[in-house]
């Protein structure tokens, strides 16, 4: 069977990003029609978008609007559009490749998004539908744009209020900094996954990492007279206090916490 | 999430444009440490304009309070939501540093 062209399109409005991103599709594809960067693809719906989140002319929302839920659409991140990432794949990116482009990243993706795509492909929601999962670099600048997203669907979908914007965002918050401090060290090749399951009743958002997991037994009462000039140990207990359900793996690295629409 | 740091009758008056948390906590204190350095004693800062923090910048003030406090300063807060309020009182910090409904509330008294 002949299997059909594949069109990938390029959103970047920078010309070395074009040049090298084409080059590399066509190592990996000689047959791809790639296509950029005017946004336009002649009528057909491409399989695959790149949009450079430093300078595409759209956004990954008018991608998904667009070309609907079959066309796969990768965000390129470089330092100065980290801050977009997030936001980017809640609009709807599946993934992202860091700039300048490792060609292996690239072909782990083209494989995982491209190559092997058949008619048995998992479906996808689209958007937001009472779930959320988000994947990212194990790097502290992401906390405040992670918990932005599940806090902001919690209030969509959920339920809002004190229970959303103190109790859910600031256990999260301490969950994804431990995940990130001292699940995976710091390392940003390591990544923390949420899986948000958001219901009006109640918020389960599971937070996992790649590390090898933490005694959460050890820590020590920050509100007693002798602990409150400390300067650490206050995550835990602000876990265990504003989360209603707090619940860890069995080896450590995975945390699911419940908040529920109002206490007890 | 910004730092605004001014001077108003010799108090450093910090303000916090957005949160406070484990992505930013190192450089706000370095603002603060600066100002420290340059020989301000009395800091008041205003969360008027934050709706999160979290416990590495609950223990950023915390820290930066025991060295103001070597120094012979005071570092108090201002400005806080209810929310905040409330973060302040499950950990007991209410009692460890004097809050303010308001930055003018709080230069008025310092």
């Amino acid at each position: 069977m002949v299997e059909p062209r594949r069109r990938v399109l390029i959103w970047s409005g920078r010309p070395e990003v074009v040049a090298d991103l084409t080059a590399r599709v066509r190592e990996l594809d000689p047959e791809a029609s790639v296509v950029s960067p005017s946004g336009e693809s002649n009528g057909e719906r491409p399989d695959l978008v790149f949009i450079d989140l430093t300078s595409s002319p759209r956004t990954a929302r008018e991608a998904r609007a667009t070309y609907g839920l079959e066309t796969e659409l990768i965000a390129i991140v470089d330092s100065g559009s980290v801050d977009d990432l997030l936001p980017a794949i809640a609009a709807g990116c599946s993934d992202y490749l860091f700039h300048p482009i490792n060609g292996a990243e690239l072909r782990l993706r083209w494989q995982r998004h491209v190559a092997g795509r058949g008619g048995d492909r998992p479906h996808r929601p689209a958007g937001l539908s009472g779930t959320l999962h988000l994947e990212f670099p194990s790097s502290v600048g992401y906390v405040r744009h992670a918990v932005a997203e599940v806090v902001e669907a919690c209030e969509r979908l959920a339920f809002a209020g004190s229970r959303a914007t103190l109790n859910l965002r600031v256990a999260l918050g301490e969950v994804l900094a431990n995940a990130i401090l001292y699940g995976n060290d710091e390392d940003a090749g390591r990544l923390v996954r949420i899986d948000a399951d958001l219901k009006p009743g109640a918020a389960v958002v599971t937070v996992t990492d790649e590390g090898s997991g933490f005694d959460p037994s050890a820590v020590l009462d920050p509100t007693l007279p002798e602990n409150r000039d400390r300067s650490h140990g206050r995550g835990l207990f602000l876990l265990r206090t504003l989360a209603d359900e707090v619940d860890f793996s069995e080896r450590g690295n995975a945390v699911t916490l419940t908040v529920r629409s109002s206490g007890g | 999430m910004s730092f605004q740091v001014s001077d108003t009758d010799g108090i450093v008056l910090v303000a916090v444009d957005g949160e406070l948390i484990v992505g930013n906590r190192e450089a706000f204190k370095e603002v603060v440490i600066d100002q420290l350095d340059d020989g301000g004693r009395k800091f008041l800062i205003d969360f008027a304009e934050s709706s999160y923090i979290d416990s590495s910048g609950l223990g950023a003030l915390v820290s930066l309070s025991k060295r103001i406090r070597e120094e012979g300063g005071e570092l108090r807060l201002a400005g806080l939501n209810d929310d905040l309020r409330t973060l302040f009182e499950l950990t007991k910090l209410n009692t460890l540093f004097q809050i303010s409904d308001s930055r003018e509330l709080a230069l008025a008294d310092f």
